[in-house]
């Protein structure tokens, strides 16, 4: 068997373990199934969320949060990291800014959002949005600052303009250190989706975590949880693959 | 026909805090026929690569000037096209886009500049690898990719600074024979810098050879060898007193500048 095979073969053993543990105690009154509850459990009322049509909602309400989120801080990251890489005064103007977004726990700034926005998408957007745009951003200027002088000679030598050189070589020089940023930022906007759900909407999974542990569904807590980590570990996946597509130049 | 003309060529640094003003270059006068092969050859730090520099319009001089066919150079542009010794090829894009770049910078319909880009790749003996990126290829076929891409514009004059400096020396003795190859076809003036004696003697119709810092010209000498020549001209004796000179002239001027004693590097 080759590493790899083994390597899937030993994880998917040792996780199924576990479950099998986690239900044989719950069987047997180890731990209440109640408060703990179980596989087995969880299974059924994964199945009666999803009959139900309350998984799908939630699922795609979080999802279009995610999205709008984390869309608006990628466009909004890039072109302020930009700005302020490209022009000394921008930079000097915004950064304050954006150190003070970085540094506050946003989350503290909650009940203002839903004063300023209401409770709901706007809210939940927004706090994705901050909670992610930062680091896009500040990745994002230290590409620019990284940026290869001999490159920029390059399309001056042949007569380039500014222009050029954003779009020539900044921009797409940029790219490995935007990329990373985005990755922070993906997981941040997901946190963000959640917490603003959890403390300022009425919808989405985070909102139905709250709402079935204040109702003691201990079961009913873990199907939205438990699709929560499902989708950030294929958000993680899929920006790993796009950034390997984008980064075959690199040595 | 006098091509390119450069006059009382003078680049002075401002002084940095409690220092000096460093005088680059001072007073370079230089003429360069079409179609004519010329060396510049001189110590570390001379200020050849600077001079290249400013012909190109990447610096802009302190006093004198630059023209082509009876122009004023004031610019960067496609008529004068340089060939780095760092390559400086954009690492994201492959071989064929490398080559395009100057093309683009033109507004050369995408088509076309496909057309020309794939020609010269061919010309410089890459057509199997128009699709490989920067990293995998290796010094000397980057440096070919530099080339082409200096040839896609068509320019004028090609303005080489130290283009085989980082290749090593057989590589670099066979990229001197391939671009003797390539000039022998449409005989573009070119400006080669190089440290390299034998390449500047090989290569060369003319040798110009400048003085420590500052830089001026201290000596030009007409290199009368037979084309087309073969590796093995290295060999004959002609080819030992041009070198012997050479060595003399230039031996000179590091002891004059000192930079020997200092082991400096860099051009």
């Amino acid at each position: 068997m080759s590493e790899r095979a083994q390597s899937l073969v030993l994880g998917v053993l040792g996780f199924a373990l576990l479950i099998a543990a986690w239900e044989i105690c719950a069987r047997n009154g180890l731990v209440n199934p109640v408060v703990v509850s179980s596989p087995s459990r969880i299974a059924a009322a994964f199945a009666r969320q999803w009959a139900s049509g309350d998984l799908a909602t939630d699922l795609a309400t979080s999802a279009v949060e995610f999205a709008v989120g984390f869309g608006a801080a990628m466009v909004a990251g890039v072109a302020i990291g930009l700005a302020m890489g490209l022009n000394r005064f921008v930079e000097y103007a915004v950064d304050p800014f954006v150190w003070f977004v970085y540094a506050s726990p946003l989350i503290a700034f909650y009940p203002l959002l839903i004063v300023w926005l209401g409770f709901g998408f706007a809210t939940v957007v927004t706090v994705a949005f901050l909670l992610s745009f930062v680091s896009i951003a500040v990745n994002t200027l230290a590409g620019v600052h990284a940026v290869d002088p001999s490159h920029m000679r390059a399309v001056l030598a042949f007569g380039g303009g500014k222009r050029d050189l954003v779009f020539k070589v900044v921009l797409p020089a940029s790219v490995p250190h935007i990329l990373a940023g985005a990755r922070i930022g993906l997981g941040r906007a997901l946190h963000g989706v959640v917490l603003g759900e959890m403390f300022g909407s009425n919808d989405g999974l985070g909102y139905s975590i709250t709402r079935y542990a204040a109702q003691l569904k201990t079961a009913d807590v873990f199907v939205p949880l438990i699709t929560l980590v499902v989708l950030g570990v294929a958000i993680n996946q899929a920006s790993g693959l796009l950034e390997a597509r984008l980064l075959r130049w690199r040595a | 026909m006098t091509q390119l003309v450069v006059q009382g060529l003078r680049l002075e640094y401002p002084a940095a805090r409690g220092g000096a003003p460093f005088l680059a270059l001072s007073d370079v006068d230089l003429a360069v026929e079409k179609g004519e092969f010329v060396t510049i050859v001189g110590p570390s730090g001379c200020g050849k690569s600077t001079m290249l520099m400013l012909i190109a319009a990447l610096l802009r001089p302190t006093r004198g000037a630059v023209s082509l066919n009876g122009q004023p150079v004031a610019a960067p542009g496609p008529d004068r096209a340089l060939v780095f010794q760092d390559f400086a090829l954009l690492p994201w894009r492959n071989v064929l886009k490398n080559v395009e770049l100057g093309l683009e910078m033109q507004g050369v319909a995408a088509a076309k500049r496909t057309d020309i880009a794939r020609k010269n790749i061919d010309m410089v003996g890459l057509r199997a690898f128009e699709r490989h990126y920067p990293h995998q290829l290796s010094g000397g076929m980057r440096q070919r990719v530099g080339i082409a891409r200096a040839l896609s514009v068509d320019p004028e004059v090609l303005l080489m600074d130290e283009p085989f400096g980082a290749l090593d020396a057989q590589i670099r003795q066979v990229m001197g024979s391939e671009l003797l190859h390539i000039w022998e076809r449409d005989r573009k003036t070119i400006l080669f810098v190089t440290h390299d004696i034998d390449e500047a003697i090989y290569l060369a119709d003319r040798i110009v050879v400048m003085s420590a810092s500052p830089g001026r010209v201290v000596q030009q000498i007409k290199v009368d060898l037979p084309r087309p020549r073969g590796l093995s001209i290295r060999t004959s004796a002609k080819f030992n007193e041009y070198r012997e000179t050479l060595w003399n002239l230039l031996e000179e001027q590091v002891r004059q500048s000192g930079s020997w004693a200092r082991g400096e590097g860099g051009a």
